[in-house]
């Protein structure tokens, strides 16, 4: 018998655990014992590694199983004890919690469009991200009550006649199609680590910061160990749904918003002879937002006009400070690059952020200069600061200047 | 007719009577059921009622280790339970008479 029997049994047993456990921990692992060599036996029918949904297909969900395991038994019903003074409030407050969390869901679905459509305008987006706080806060005040008396299973949820409904809808669904939902069934561990991912990315997309890749990297392996997690404890303790379901339709909104801006850029443009799109200059696959030009002894020149080889303005799609008006700053190079201070305010920083050695011997050969990047200190220190110098020997370094205007 | 509505009544009755041979762990006990004739047995009502009967004090059980698998649990009718089946089974024959004759006149 190998370790995936286990899983798939182990965790079968776990949420019937999870749905019984408001009776006496000794009651439900006598129960546990009689269930566990039925679904060993079932497991080896289904030829020895089933997952959960495999299980589930033979034998019903796991609560239900527990349903009407504790029917036969005659044991109090969950939150008995809870419920039965308040009676019908248990399921007000149920249906209250349900649809909270469903809202919360629905609003986190549109929200990454919403912020894509109103990027640039920063205040927009600050305030989203305050009615995100709100909504969040909104759905734990309403759920939490419900959800700390309650037992993990959420009975109470489970029988409101929306979620029959919707869980029966979902398990004629799989009915259907077996082999299409336990595929999907399969690929969950993968979503959990892509949504861990799409955080990073958002948080490269908003965070003003110098190495946007390393930001979402970090971020996405900062959020990969508590999307792991929930997506374990929520197969057992459906409470954590209340969380895992706004913060899932969230995710999956942002996916479909990259997408959307992924075949944007992909799809050619009709007019691809008239209008050239994407606007700007590029370079290496990448947008270029500035130009530095360095004389033959790499001291950096200001106030150059560049055109391009038919003799137009070559006019960048730089970030500025004024979000509304991209681009249309002439084509005068270097321009001031917009940078955010700790303070969050966007600040216009002129000068070169990097320094190049030209090489004396071959001017024009294949040889690149090399350049150092300095991080983003221009937007809070001084703007007289010199950046990190260049690695060759023989270059004279030029620190940054700032262009006077 | 809706054979589960009728399981039901008399499910306590089977288990009890499944047992009464031979101790038995739960599916063991659901295998003789359905043996028996009851296909539409549920398993998990079989497994209820096992744990019912165990804390009316009807059962006692053991436990015996597996070689493949989870151990397993075998319930066997005690004294209580023995005198449980002879009064559930007087009752049952005396129901079960007068509904064959109630659906032999129809």
């Amino acid at each position: 018998m190998n370790t995936t029997v286990e899983n798939g049994v182990g965790a079968y047993l776990e949420r019937m655990r999870a749905a019984l456990s408001d009776l006496p921990p000794g009651e439900v692992a006598d129960v546990l014992e009689d269930v566990a060599p039925h679904l060993a036996e079932v497991a080896a029918e289904l030829g020895g590694a089933p997952t959960v949904q495999a299980l589930a297909q033979r034998c019903g969900e796991p609560e239900a199983y527990a349903a009407e395991l504790r029917a036969a038994a005659g044991y109090p019903e969950p939150s008995a004890s809870a419920s039965a003074s308040t009676g019908r409030g248990g399921a007000v407050a149920a249906r209250v919690a349900v649809w909270s969390a469903a809202a919360a869901a629905a609003v986190f679905l549109v929200l990454p469009s919403v912020m894509v459509a109103t990027r640039g305008h920063y205040t927009d987006v600050r305030l989203l991200a305050t009615l995100v706080v709100l909504l969040l806060v909104g759905v734990a005040l309403v759920s939490a009550p419900f959800l700390s008396r309650t037992s993990p299973g959420v009975p109470e949820a489970a029988r409101l006649f929306e979620v029959r409904l919707a869980l029966g809808w979902v398990a004629d669904l799989k009915g259907r199609s077996r082999r299409v939902t336990s595929y999907l069934a399969s690929l969950q561990p993968a979503w959990w680590l892509v949504r861990a991912m799409v955080v990073g990315l958002l948080a490269a997309w908003i965070a003003p910061s110098a190495n946007q890749v390393l930001t979402a990297v970090v971020v996405s392996a900062v959020v990969l160990v508590p999307s792991l997690w929930l997506g374990q404890r929520s197969r057992t303790d459906r409470r954590w749904l209340w969380l895992v379901v706004p913060a899932n339709a969230f995710a999956a909104g942002l996916c479909l918003t990259l997408a959307s801006i992924g075949s944007d850029i992909a799809t050619p443009s009709r007019q691809a002879g008239t209008v050239s799109v994407p606007q700007g200059l590029w370079n290496g696959g990448r947008h270029v937002e500035n130009l530095y030009v360095f004389d033959r002894d790499g001291k950096p020149l200001t106030d150059v006009y560049v055109y391009d080889h038919e003799g137009r303005p070559v006019d960048l799609v730089s970030r500025s400070c004024d979000f509304t008006h991209p681009g249309e700053k002439g084509n005068q190079y270097p321009r001031p690059m917009a940078r955010f201070g700790s303070d969050g305010k966007c600040r216009e920083v002129e000068g070169t952020p990097f320094s190049v050695a030209i090489p004396k011997s071959k001017p024009s050969s294949s040889a690149k200069p090399s350049t150092s990047a300095t991080p983003e200190q221009s937007a809070s220190g001084a703007p007289s600061s010199a950046p990190a110098t260049t690695s060759a020997p023989s270059a004279t370094s030029a620190p940054a200047t700032t262009a006077g205007r | 007719m809706d054979t589960s509505q009728l399981l039901k009544g008399v499910l306590d009755l089977a288990v009890l009577a499944v047992l009464r041979a031979e101790d038995g762990y739960g599916y063991d006990v659901l295998r003789r059921l359905r043996k028996a004739g009851l296909a539409e047995v549920g398993d998990a009502s079989v497994y209820g009622t096992l744990r019912r009967l165990y804390r009316a004090g009807l059962l006692t059980s053991y436990v015996v280790p597996s070689e493949e698998g989870p151990h397993r649990k075998y319930y066997s009718l005690n004294a209580t339970g023995r005198e449980r089946l002879a009064e559930a089974a007087t009752t049952w024959r005396a129901f079960a008479t007068a509904m064959n004759d109630l659906v032999e006149a129809a």
